[in-house]
């Protein structure tokens, strides 16, 4: 039994590197939270998201492909594959895509609405403020400097780092120091002792300074405190000198612009990445809303795949079982409706193919019997027809049509009146049996006589309708037999007794009569005057002549009722012939003689036979003695198909007249003057005797031709014939 | 004919990333030097960093720019590709004072920050590298070994919704030359 098992695939591993990817999305959504452990990694999740999006839809290609070329080739399922792929992809577009539009507009709308004018200009005003604030404190510490560097003027070098010690106690800076016009430091002091390094300002506020004679600027220091650092030039020093003071904003002020200055960056840098965070969520959307799609449709594949396997199977199964696989099975290991129907199917199979096995074993005892009654048929010498309702020909046996001398298994599908058309000679008999058959319901019995090529015949016609299982008339047969033969044997047997009983009855007294008619010449003959003596002597010769003829009629009489007992043995019978044709070469003009060679002997009794070649032989003759060119052919032939060897006596006599070629053969049948009727009975008797048939055809322009059909030797025919004999 | 579409696709790519990578650098290295001062070793060098128009607006809008500054020391060999022994990356951070109106730049690494007036002076002052000390050079790596250098900004460092759209758009891409220099010469 074949059996074909339905895979089952194992999506372990695609499922895996899904909810992976799944996974990878989360926490990039998760990292785009500022505060998220994950910030760091959001371009390398965002670039294995895009990967793993672009592998997703490489597979999808591929299967969509695969699809398409199934469904150009109209494989089996590539249809309604298509259709669940397409209604999935539908099912998953719709909401994922109004989730997303909603969500992205929600998104947009939050973001914008973070930022409001008023709050720009607020955070804007704040910080004006408290740039306003410090700029007052700036100008009065600019002041202060401007005063301290008054005092340095018209000092040198070597007193400026004096001087300076005692300023920075007189001032409120926190450090003091000494540039010279290239930047160098020339003397410093600062609050903190430790501090040896001047807080030296930056090239480009020393070119300020130069060019401006004084600079002023506010300065985060590195304690998140602010410093207010001036630079003034020191007038008529020479060379050129300037002073740097710094002073420390006081910690509360500092703290509050801080506060200030921070939360405006941090206001200007969210604003300015407004348009970058739309863009950033968005794209995690878009992530999200492409894995969604992705994964829908990749696992409508997988979900139409797994329905259809089953499903492609099964018709894949009943395509064979169509095409006369009946020991098709299929084994599925599902336990839902789809398994089910396996199961159903191999059932079915199951079923169908023990019906055709039995069907089969129904057909063959079918064949048999029909087998059987065919051979009984073709066998059968009686003639079997079988028709239909519309009395056509459906079958008919190898007697039928040795029966009618008709091919009539050429008929088959002919119809009655076809079948008189095409075979004219059966018109009476195809009428009879329309007659018959339309009218009698029930069996019937027929004698029919009819003449066919020259032979008449009487066949016993008996007919019946054919039923079904039903009762219902399917048809009808013919069954039909030959009486010719019987009621031939029946006349011979008739005119045997009669010529039993007449060779009886004549014979007897036509000794006396003989007798007295020779006693009464004998005891007359002289003793009367010669004309009574001329009269008696020729009425006494004329009955002895008579009575002579009586006798050898008689003779002929007894030959043909009862005859000799034969005594069979193998005879060649060319030799025969030839001898017989001797005796008449000198008689017979034109006698010709033609002997095949290797003419088998036969199994017969030489003086039977040639009994009957003398007879045929003469009987040509006296048929050509009036005629000049009168002549007679003898042949000698082997058929080899019918194991026999057949002897043509040919004459172009005058022939038998047409009215007389049935009854030829039959007693007391004869075209001549003084026949008695009896030779060809007695040739026909004889060659029957023998296991052969004697026929006569009549020859064209005139003649006849006498055809005898011997078997040849075997030892069957041995057997057979020393049975007969 | 889909496989070719698709190759197509790639050549074009293949092409946009190499005409991306011929655009001019705005970041350059102009010197850089090796100095011994008994058994240590100093870098010194001198980078020109020059800002696109998208990063100053960053700069201006709060935003704070990281740039690094990579030395590698490298061993070159024959017949496979060379091997880096140490590689020290130097950071630095710039970003803009709203209340003080100054550029800060500072280093993580670093307690201190200098302050400057203009943007040009922070940059330039970024730029010099004076005496950096190179612990993991010794006496005979000299000979056989060259230094790498290369200068860019980091853009990992970005805040977070910048860094998809800084990696595709050329104006954050600054990055230098691979500058490669023999500390024997």
């Amino acid at each position: 039994m074949v059996s074909q098992t339905i895979k089952k695939r194992t999506y372990l591993l695609p499922a895996a590197a899904l909810l992976s990817l799944l996974f990878s999305l989360y926490l990039m959504s998760h990292a785009t939270q500022s505060s998220s452990q994950f910030n760091s990694l959001f371009s390398t999740l965002l670039l294995i998201n895009i990967i793993g999006s672009l592998i997703l839809f490489g597979l999808l290609v591929s299967n969509t492909l695969q699809l398409w070329r199934q469904f150009k080739n109209k494989t089996i399922g590539s249809r309604i594959t298509a259709k669940v792929v397409l209604l999935f992809f539908a099912i998953s577009v719709i909401p994922t895509g109004i989730v997303f539009y909603f969500s992205n507009q929600l998104l947009h709308q939050s973001i914008d609405s973070w930022f409001d004018a008023k709050i720009d200009n607020a955070v804007q005003d704040s910080l004006s403020l408290s740039r306003r604030s410090l700029d007052n404190r700036t100008l009065s510490l600019m002041k202060e400097t401007r005063q301290l560097a008054n005092q340095l003027e018209n000092e040198s070098d070597m007193l400026l780092s004096l001087t300076l010690a005692s300023l920075r106690d007189e001032s409120s800076a926190s450090e003091l120091s000494i540039f010279s016009k290239q930047g160098q430091i020339i003397a410093t002091t600062n609050l903190d002792p430790g501090v040896l390094l001047p807080n030296t300002p930056d090239p480009e506020m020393l070119l300020l300074a130069k060019q401006n004679s004084e600079f002023v600027s506010l300065e985060p220091n590195s304690h998140d405190g602010l410093i207010v650092r001036t630079l003034i030039e020191i007038k008529h020093s020479s060379p050129k000198r300037y002073l740097q003071a710094i002073y420390t904003v006081p910690e509360d002020l500092s703290e509050l612009a801080s506060s200030v200055e921070n939360a405006y960056t941090a206001y200007q840098e969210f604003n300015y990445l407004r348009g970058s965070l739309k863009f950033s969520f968005t794209l995690t959307l878009s992530m999200v809303l492409m894995f969604s799609l992705l994964a829908a449709s990749w696992a409508s594949f997988v979900f139409a795949r797994e329905l259809i396997e089953p499903i492609r199977q099964l018709v894949r199964g009943t395509q064979d079982v169509a095409a006369g696989d009946y020991e098709k099975k299929l084994t599925v290991e599902r336990q839902d409706e789809l398994g089910f129907l396996v199961n159903s199917f191999n059932d079915m199979t199951v079923r169908i193919a023990s019906a055709r096995q039995q069907a089969t074993a129904a057909q063959r005892e079918a064949e048999a019997q029909h087998t059987y009654l065919k051979t009984i048929l073709s066998h059968l010498s009686n003639g079997v027809l079988g028709f239909d309702l519309s009395l056509r020909l459906k079958m008919v046996n190898h007697g039928a049509g040795q029966i009618l001398d008709c091919p009539l298994s050429a008929c088959i599908e002919y119809s009655l009146p076809d079948i008189a058309v095409k075979f004219p000679e059966l018109q009476g008999f195809s009428e009879l049996l329309i007659d018959k058959f339309s009218s009698a319901k029930a069996q019937w019995q027929h004698e029919h006589a009819f003449s066919i090529r020259q032979q008449n015949k009487t066949l016993l016609l008996k007919g019946a309708p054919l039923y079904a299982a039903d009762q219902r008339i399917t048809g009808y047969v013919l069954v039909f037999d030959d009486m010719t033969p019987i009621i031939q044997s029946q006349r011979n047997a008739a005119w045997s007794e009669v010529a039993q009983r007449l060779a009886h009855e004549i014979k007897n007294p036509l000794t006396p009569i003989q007798l007295s008619a020779e006693r009464l010449h004998r005891k007359l003959q002289g003793k009367l005057d010669p004309a009574d003596d001329k009269l008696l002597t020729k009425s006494t010769n004329t009955i002895i002549h008579q009575v002579s003829a009586m006798k050898s009629m008689v003779d002929d009489f007894s030959d043909f009722a009862r005859p000799p007992k034969p005594s069979p043995q193998s005879l060649h019978i060319d030799q025969l012939i030839d001898d017989i044709s001797g005796l008449y070469r000198g008689q017979i003009k034109q006698l010709k003689l033609h002997i095949e060679p290797a003419i088998p002997a036969i199994f017969a009794d030489p003086v039977r036979l040639r009994q009957v070649l003398i007879n045929l032989i003469k009987n040509a003759q006296e048929a050509i003695n009036d005629m000049q060119n009168g002549q007679v052919d003898i042949s000698v032939s082997h058929l080899n198909e019918l194991q026999s060897v057949q002897i043509c006596i040919a004459d172009n006599g005058p022939g038998v007249d047409n009215s007389m070629l049935t009854q030829i053969f039959e007693p007391y049948t004869t075209s001549k003057d003084k026949g008695t009727g009896l030779g060809l009975a007695i040739v026909k008797k004889i060659i029957e005797e023998h296991g052969g048939s004697i026929s006569l055809k009549p020859i064209q322009p005139q003649g006849a031709n006498f055809i005898i059909q011997l078997p040849v030797m075997t030892d069957k025919s041995n057997r057979s014939t020393e049975i007969l004999a | 004919m889909l496989i070719k579409r698709l190759l197509f696709a790639l050549c074009l790519l293949v092409m946009a990333i190499a005409s991306h990578a011929s655009e001019p650098v705005d970041i350059a290295i102009k010197t850089a030097n090796l100095s011994q001062q008994q058994d240590s070793y100093f870098l010194n060098g001198r980078i020109h960093y020059s800002l696109s128009g998208e990063a100053i607006e960053a700069l201006h809008h709060g935003v704070t720019l990281n740039f690094n500054v990579d030395v590698s020391i490298i061993e070159p060999r024959r017949w496979l590709w060379s091997k880096h022994h140490h590689n020290i990356q130097l950071s630095y951070q710039i970003k803009y004072h709203t209340l003080a109106k100054i550029y800060q730049i500072s280093r993580p690494q670093d307690i201190g920050q200098h302050n400057f007036a203009s943007l040009d002076a922070a940059l330039h002052a970024m730029g010099n590298l004076n005496e950096i000390p190179i612990h993991a050079m010794s006496g005979n790596q000299l000979t056989d070994y060259y230094l790498a250098l290369d200068a860019y900004l980091n853009i990992e460092a970005l805040p977070l919704p910048m860094r998809p759209l800084a990696y595709l758009s050329p104006g954050w891409h600054l990055q230098s030359n691979h500058y490669l220099w023999s500390p024997k010469q």
